[in-house]
């Protein structure tokens, strides 16, 4: 049992990953009419819900901006839908897979890795909704989208490394999927969503402690200010993806022997 | 011993967990009880297999027999990869697949089709072998009408069919066949036996079952797991013989049945009980009169060797189950044919009249390397007296009298 993962091999188990995807998202979908168009849907409505609410509440610190709150609050909802996916379900990736584990024989890892690809999916889906939402306020892509590209690999890595840790910690201990639960929706809250990081405020080094603040930080400049994103919000999700995916490997690599007794 | 198809040496499985958890899960534990003396120790895990050691070349068929709870299915989980061993060394050569448990991870939404794809992808297919292998799947479970029904509106038998058939075409080098035929009506399961037959030519198989008679048909060795040591290994007859003597004899704990073999050494039948003799004062007979002391002698060969034997006796009644056993050892000197007279008594007083049977199991104690339980059954009869008698399992000495019993 000592195959340990790498990208090549992950191609060459390529039809276990995406029957694997293909399982969830259906079974997800099944019995449902509008299907994988939920995946658009909800999202946008959970977009109009947060614009009613903080047109009427009043506009905590998205007063500065001067783009429409919609489009402003969905294009940080994206990317920490991604990663408070990998919180919650991620944490739970083995003990959900239970089944799967005490019948077929296989590198646990990939199941992580499913489970990486399946969020990132579902990510690119819930984006279309964002296109929706720029089409309605004819708000046109720019030129440094393609950072884009590095700042979304940061933020896999981040949820890669978590989702392995904690997700192997979640066998023994129950607790710690929960805990995370729970956990997600003070994130939310932490994390820059409906405001944004003033980069002189006192507060900025505090709030980029918490990776998701750079990331969802960089997608606003990249997306709605036309810039390439600062050093400063990719430092900290950097260093937080390089220590979770050590930990998270380290933390895997050593429970992973019991496993199917304890699932 | 590399040529063997598997090989177990010394393999031992503890459930429980992982070391490293238990510990932290064990100082949680004591955090909370406020007590840190004594350092952090190992929580105790579930011991399914102890010290088990045996080899299967290529191509063979091996049944695996035992009570529940045995480690049977833990024996398959080692070969599979599912589970890792504590201890001891596995190795496989070439492809594991089958069937682990009756429906191998069906999704109850999705489509029969579906499912078979996925559990074809599952087993190591790519989507495109899988999807030529699907059709003959449906075709010889014989529910080709059935593919586009979603899994949870099958019936149980017709799902196991899938998942049997599944298995069995996905053509691995070594097959596990975990109670696959405990499912299904006697039409699917000829198929099934024709399939393992046809299909599974020349195939490492090995097979679990509660049912001798398809023991008896697949296998031609058998391993015997009890309390999850390894108690046989070897020809199929004497395997079943001995646990079935095991389970009607209930010999002691298992904690003591079997120093197992050096690693890698099968244990063939190695005792015989035999030529048993009812004799009522001097006369043999099988036609036991009542009220009388009858002797009785059977003979245990054991090899040739001599040693110390646990002996049980067990006094049966046909369709009633047991009635009496005597347990005891015995320093067996064999004679010139290498058998050994074990010899005891009992009353017929009372016995009443009916058929019976004496069974009788023998094993080794000690560090002999080769120790296992063999049984044999002896009937004899209790002859009728009068009418009057009753039926029942044992003579109370009751009457009809006449008048009740004066205060």
């Amino acid at each position: 049992m000592n195959r340990r993962i790498s990208l090549p091999y992950l191609w060459t188990r390529r039809s276990f990953v995406s029957s694997l995807v293909y399982r969830d998202i259906r079974n997800r979908y099944a019995h449902s009419m509008l299907g994988l168009g939920w995946m658009v849907f909800e999202p946008l409505l959970f977009v109009l819900a947060m614009s009613l609410i903080f047109s009427r509440i009043g506009r905590i610190g998205y007063a500065k901006v001067d783009v429409p709150f919609p489009l402003f609050f969905y294009v940080g909802v994206l990317p920490w839908n991604l990663f408070a996916r990998a919180l919650t379900e991620g944490s739970r990736t083995f003990v959900n897979e239970a089944e799967l584990l005490r019948k077929f024989s296989f590198p646990r890892e990939i199941l992580v890795a499913k489970n990486l690809l399946l969020f990132f999916i579902e990510f690119l889906i819930a984006s279309l909704a964002l296109g929706v939402v720029m089409l309605i306020y004819r708000f046109p892509p720019n030129s440094h989208w393609l950072w884009l590209l590095p700042v979304l690999l940061i933020e896999c890595m981040v949820c890669l490394g978590m989702m392995l840790g904690m997700a192997s910690l979640n066998v023994y201990l129950r607790d710690v999927g929960t805990f995370l639960g729970a956990c997600s929706s003070i994130f939310f809250w932490l994390s820059p969503i409906i405001y944004r990081v003033e980069p002189k405020g006192p507060a900025a080094a505090i709030l980029y402690l918490n990776p998701m603040a750079g990331i969802i930080e960089a997608c606003r400049m990249i997306i709605l200010d036309d810039k390439a994103p600062s050093a400063a919000t990719l430092l900290f999700p950097l260093a937080w993806s390089v220590a979770l995916l050590a930990v998270g490997y380290g933390l895997f690599s050593r429970l992973e022997k019991g496993f199917v007794d304890a699932v | 011993m590399p040529s063997d198809a598997v090989s177990f040496r010394g393999v031992s499985k503890t459930y429980g967990g992982n070391a490293q958890m238990d510990r932290i899960v064990s100082l949680v534990k004591r955090l909370k009880a406020g007590n840190l003396q004594g350092g952090v120790r190992r929580l105790d895990g579930k011991l399914a297999l102890e010290d088990v050691s045996f080899r299967i070349a290529p191509g063979e068929r091996i049944g695996i027999i035992g009570p529940n709870g045995a480690g049977k299915s833990t024996i398959l989980k080692l070969v599979n990869g599912v589970i890792d061993q504590s201890r001891g060394e596995i190795d496989v050569r070439g492809s594991v697949g089958g069937l682990l448990e009756v429906n191998a991870g069906f999704q109850p939404n999705l489509t029969a089709y579906e499912n078979v794809i996925l559990n074809l992808t599952f087993q190591g297919f790519s989507r495109a072998q899988a999807g030529q292998l699907v059709h003959k799947v449906f075709e010889l479970a014989e529910l080709t009408n059935f593919k586009q029904v979603t899994f949870k509106s099958l019936s149980s038998g017709m799902g196991v069919r899938l998942g049997f058939m599944t298995a069995i075409l996905s053509q691995p080098d070594v097959v596990l066949l975990d109670e696959v035929l405990a499912v299904g009506d006697a039409r699917f399961r000829a198929k099934c036996m024709e399939m393992i037959g046809s299909f599974l030519e020349g195939k490492t198989t090995l097979f679990v079952s509660h049912n001798m008679a398809d023991i008896r048909e697949v296998c031609r060795r058998v391993l015997v797991v009890y309390g999850g040591k390894l108690i046989f290994d070897g020809e199929v007859e004497a395997g079943i013989r001995a646990y079935e003597g095991r389970m009607t004899a209930g010999l002691t704990d298992p904690e003591e049945i079997l120093p197992n073999s050096a690693h890698g050494t099968f244990l063939p039948p190695a005792a015989v009980v035999e030529a048993l003799s009812y004799a009522v004062d001097g006369v043999e007979t099988t036609v036991l009169p009542k009220g009388r002391t009858v002797q009785c002698r059977a003979r245990l060969r054991l090899d040739g060797e001599r040693g110390r034997v646990e002996i049980a006796v067990q006094l049966k009644k046909i369709e009633f189950g047991s009635i009496a056993s005597v347990l005891g050892t015995k320093t067996l000197r064999p004679e010139g044919d290498g058998a050994d007279a074990v010899a005891w008594e009992f009353s017929s007083t009372s016995l009443l009249p009916g058929d019976y049977y004496f069974e009788m199991s023998a094993r080794r104690i000690g560090q002999h390397k080769q120790t296992l339980v063999v049984v044999n059954k002896f009937p004899f009869s209790i002859a009728p007296v009068g009418d009057d008698c009753g039926e029942g399992l044992v003579d109370l000495q009751m009457r009809l009298t006449e008048r009740p019993a004066a205060t």
